[in-house]
């Protein structure tokens, strides 16, 4: 039966629970505040998921295998005390360079051990936060680190626009298309979508799930990376501990764009919706004047409620 | 197995000797002073205040044995018992919570171990265990910072306000001193959020104010420490607005001192960890040797900095 | 074959040599470590993350955790302190109890019965907390008045601390019903096979509720103990990583965390090992983030070796099968 045009988007959107949620909170949320709707906000809002949005996209990746990574908040510390440390003494390509390496290495000794020790993730890097929080503070001495002048172009990264659109939201999405087309289009993601779905099924049909694994991680250490660069670019300045507790919000990313724990499913462009719900969320709360611990208390009802209509649109597609 | 065993082993004896910070000066003389701090990690202030602390140490010829409880409240009892068991001839304490200290300081009461609070000061139950307090006094640094913003916004403008850590003693008081300099005026505080001390997460907050309000609705920011205040800095320039001032307190960082001159910061109660642990310990060695200081509470200086007397007062880059 | 016994043990229970091997560098290389008040300190130090830690075990040999015990510490230890003075001591302890049990049941609900994931629902349990722990407490801590909460959490019979006593009393009360018990068996069950549990006829939603309330409550007991310890409340308390931290112990100790095996000995010994640790640190003087550094990797290292004793138990077995 051919459904007219008008049902089927309506279709589409009831099955996507999570989207439909997107649209409620910032309908709510536009309706109550003037300033909230406004253009500026929404670029405003934009250039600051710019972070979170590109190390969800990574994250999604290892959760789709079923693992965690806690260590994103303490890497991307260190990516941005290297980044702005190196800017000056050896230029800014090298030093983006030497935070993306720094990035991917981190990513490689977690996901050695998750995928090839089979080690449990969260405990892992758990230990790996530890270690790499550790190596910020050690070679920044504890001390912030900041360039001697803002008005290079490195820094135009984070505060410059196009066409009035920030630039770091311009990389955002981006990297955020690049990584969905690897999921979705090439054979890596094929393998992590099955090989989280079920790991023993997958060595047999010939996939090496410890490599499949290991580059998860490698992923996400790539994503924090990344984020670093777009993080520091904005103030020209890195604190060590500036990515502290930034693992949180990320992987809360990932659950409200429906990725599985269990591994096996998830969606990148999903995942940036869930970035957007938490984005709106912040910036909202201030538009409205809301003390902070009320923050706290609606993010947590929204986010079971989101899961909660998330899983329920699930049931209902599975059973039709 | 071996192998692993072995790595094992070998991190652990690497990690012990990686341990350069510790004073092993054995002579049987030497005043032994027990230190835990509040957090070193988080921020330039305490990771200075930290190494001023060795550094000055091994000037004053001290044993100091410094934890640092990475602002876990009761991670800090902990290592006060364990000072305790070290028998120290003086326990320097940076509470992390104000209450959470009493318990901390009637312990080392009875253990006879004289107590010295630093930078934070005990609840007041807890005072009679102290012998005195040395360090900044963080109403008088919010009143200072604040005083100097009256002075050049006037008493009738709208402020808004960055915080440090939800329910951070020292960040309450300077509030609480903030405050009092503006009772009597009619300036009016349209927003306060927390920043949490993260650079980044004080310019999202001040981001979200300035679309929140437009120009010339509010005509300064108040934050109560350097890295909020060049968080708020950073947006203020991303959005090329320039009429909010900035005001800070307890700040002196040396990227501060610059930008008061330059008038971007436009006044600040300074705050210098040198100074704090430079005094701290001096009290804290007088007290060893039985000569404790006649007041409770010695103040250090924090006085209020702006342009026009930036020049006039003595810095040491920190 | 006494060897093999000895040997087989030692690989089941890698938590023993790791603590053998910590105690004797301790004992060599670290300046008062090995006197004996040191050492009770260390174990009256952490009993209270102990308690807490075998609420924590029972969740996982279930097969789940619980992230919500990280501002649920905050919540009870603050209602256990502000409502002293309007209801008395008893009361605001009960109190505060049972808000740790009420979280524990609304998390084991939405888990179990409605679904939801654990990780989502604890995680925003664990906002939820922080914000009434934080709207009670007004940013202000709280001090307890009451002399005998104050001493029940400072207080010794010889040189072990009441709250520790009340630990080893829990440690058994909860080997006994994981051993013994029908309600035991069944969550080992449920975290081996959930399916094959249900099967069985074991009532799954049931046991998994359950265990979430009594991983709450005992995490609200942490917090009351906290609260005694150090007479005072803070809204900060457990924040950020406490929860973090005493998985990591009960992990650590050897309980898996896919669920199925495990036992609350090993959540001793894993919780003594960290403690332990952190004592040696403190001891050596070290700085801060070397500490932090050397924390990361012993969590990793004790993986590893855990992994490779495994290894070796496995292959043994089939070669000698």
């Amino acid at each position: 039966m051919q459904q007219s045009g008008g049902n089927k988007v309506l279709g589409t959107l009831k099955r996507q629970g999570i989207v439909m949620a997107l649209v409620v909170i910032y309908i709510l949320f536009a309706i109550a505040s003037p300033q909230f709707r406004s253009l500026r906000n929404v670029i405003l809002i934009l250039r600051q998921v710019a972070t979170i949005g590109v190390m969800a996209a990574g994250m999604t990746f290892v959760i789709i295998g079923g693992n965690f990574d806690l260590s994103v908040g303490s890497l991307l510390s260190l990516c941005s005390v290297l980044c702005i440390g190196l800017h000056d003494r050896i230029g800014p390509v090298p030093a983006m360079l030497v935070a993306i390496i720094a990035g991917l290495a981190s990513g490689a000794v977690s996901g050695f051990l998750v995928g090839y020790l089979k080690l449990n993730s969260m405990i892992v890097t758990l230990g790996m936060m530890n270690v790499i929080q550790a190596l910020a503070l050690m070679v920044t001495n504890g001390r912030s680190v900041y360039l001697e002048d803002t008005d290079v172009w490195f820094c135009q990264i984070g505060k410059g626009n196009i066409a009035g659109f920030p630039i770091s939201a311009v990389i955002m999405i981006l990297y955020i298309i690049l990584m969905a087309v690897i999921l979705m289009k090439r054979k890596y993601g094929h393998q992590i979508l099955s090989t989280g779905g079920n790991a023993e099924a997958c060595r047999y049909s010939g996939i090496d799930d410890r490599r499949v694994l290991l580059k998860s991680f490698v992923l996400s250490g790539l994503s924090a990376a990344v984020g670093a660069i777009l993080l520091s670019s904005r103030g020209g300045s890195a604190q060590p501990t500036v990515g502290q507790s930034y693992e949180f919000d990320v992987i809360t990313a990932v659950i409200l764009g429906g990725a599985s724990l269990a591994g096996g499913s998830g969606n990148i462009y999903k995942t940036f919706v869930g970035v957007l719900i938490l984005g709106i969320l912040k910036n909202g709360f201030v538009m409205m004047g809301f003390p902070y611990y009320v923050q706290w208390i609606a993010q947590c009802l929204i986010m079971l409620v989101a899961v909660y209509l998330d899983m329920m649109s699930k049931k209902k597609k599975g059973a039709a | 197995m071996k192998k692993g065993m072995k790595n094992l082993m070998a991190g652990i004896l690497a990690a012990a000797m990686l341990t350069g910070a510790g004073q092993m000066v054995m002579a049987e003389d030497t005043i032994k002073v027990g230190m835990v701090t509040f957090d070193s990690g988080a921020d330039a202030y305490q990771s200075a205040y930290y190494d001023t602390m060795l550094s000055h140490a091994k000037e004053l010829g001290v044993e100091i044995q410094l934890l640092d409880p990475a602002g876990d409240a009761t991670k800090q009892q902990n290592m006060v018992q364990d000072l305790i068991g070290m028998a120290c001839d003086v326990i320097i304490i940076w509470p992390a919570n104000s209450e959470t200290a009493i318990a901390e300081v009637k312990a080392c009461s009875e253990a006879g171990i004289p107590v010295v609070a630093a930078n934070t000061d005990v609840a007041e139950e807890g005072q009679e265990y102290v012998t005195c307090f040395v360090g900044p006094s963080n109403r008088l640094e919010g009143q200072n910072a604040g005083e100097a913003m009256v002075e050049e916004i006037g008493t009738d403008a709208k402020i808004v306000e960055i915080s440090n850590m939800a329910g951070y003693t020292a960040s309450i008081e300077r509030m609480g001193g903030m405050h009092d300099a503006i009772e009597d005026t009619d300036i009016e505080i349209l927003d306060s959020q927390p920043g949490e001390a993260n650079r980044e997460k004080a310019q999202q907050v001040m981001e979200n104010y300035l679309v929140k309000y437009a120009p010339g609705e509010i005509a300064a920011v108040f934050c109560y420490d350097d890295t909020t205040a060049y968080g708020a800095l950073n947006a203020l320039e991303a959005d090329g607005r320039d009429d909010v001032l900035v005001f800070a307190a307890a700040a002196g960082n040396y990227e501060t001192i610059n930008y008061v001159k330059n008038g971007k910061i436009r006044a600040i109660s300074m705050q210098s960890p040198i100074i704090d642990a430079t005094t701290t310990l001096d009290v804290a060695v007088n007290v060893a040797k039985g000569e404790a200081p006649a007041e409770y509470l010695n103040f250090i200086e924090t006085p209020a900095v702006s342009q026009s007397n930036i020049d006039e007062i003595e810095l040491e880059a920190w | 074959m006494k060897n093999n016994r000895f040997k087989t043990f030692i690989s089941n229970n890698t938590i023993v040599p790791i603590m053998v091997i910590v105690l004797v560098f301790a004992a060599f290389v670290v300046p008062g470590f090995l006197n004996v008040g040191n050492i009770f300190n260390v174990f009256n130090q952490n009993a209270m993350k102990g308690i807490m830690a075998i609420g924590m075990t029972f969740l996982i040999i279930n097969g789940y955790f619980d992230m919500s015990l990280c501002t649920l510490v905050g919540l009870t230890a603050a209602l256990s302190c502000g409502l002293q003075e309007s209801l008395g001591t008893v009361p605001a302890v009960l109190i505060a109890l049972l808000a740790g049990a009420a979280v524990g049941l609304i998390n084991g609900i939405l888990v179990s019965y409605v679904g939801i994931n654990a990780f989502v629902v604890t995680l925003a349990m664990m906002m939820g907390c922080h914000g009434i722990a934080y709207i009670y407490h007004k940013e202000q801590s709280f001090v307890a008045r009451s002399e005998a909460f104050i001493h029940f959490g400072t207080g010794k019979i010889g040189p072990f601390s009441y709250i520790s006593i009340l630990f080893l009393l829990l440690l058994v009360i909860g080997h006994f019903v994981l051993r013994y018990t029908d309600y035991g068996r069944s969550t080992y069950a449920i975290g081996g096979n959930a399916a094959a549990a249900f099967n069985a006829g074991i009532n799954t939603k049931l046991v998994t509720c359950m265990n979430f309330v009594v991983c709450g409550f005992l995490s609200g007991l942490g917090g009351v103990l906290y609260a005694c310890y150090a007479g005072a409340s803070t809204p900060a308390l457990g924040w950020p990583d406490m929860h973090m931290l005493v998985i990591a112990a009960v992990v650590l100790g050897g309980t898996k965390l896919s669920g199925g095996s495990g036992n609350v000995w090993y959540t001793l010994g894993g919780i003594m090992l960290l403690g332990i640790i952190d004592n040696i640190m403190n001891l050596l003087n070290v700085q801060t983030y070397v500490s932090t550094m050397v924390n990361g990797l012993i969590m990793i290292g004790v993986l590893c070796l855990d992994k490779v004793m495994m290894a070796k138990q496995l292959k043994k077995a089939n070669l000698e099968g």
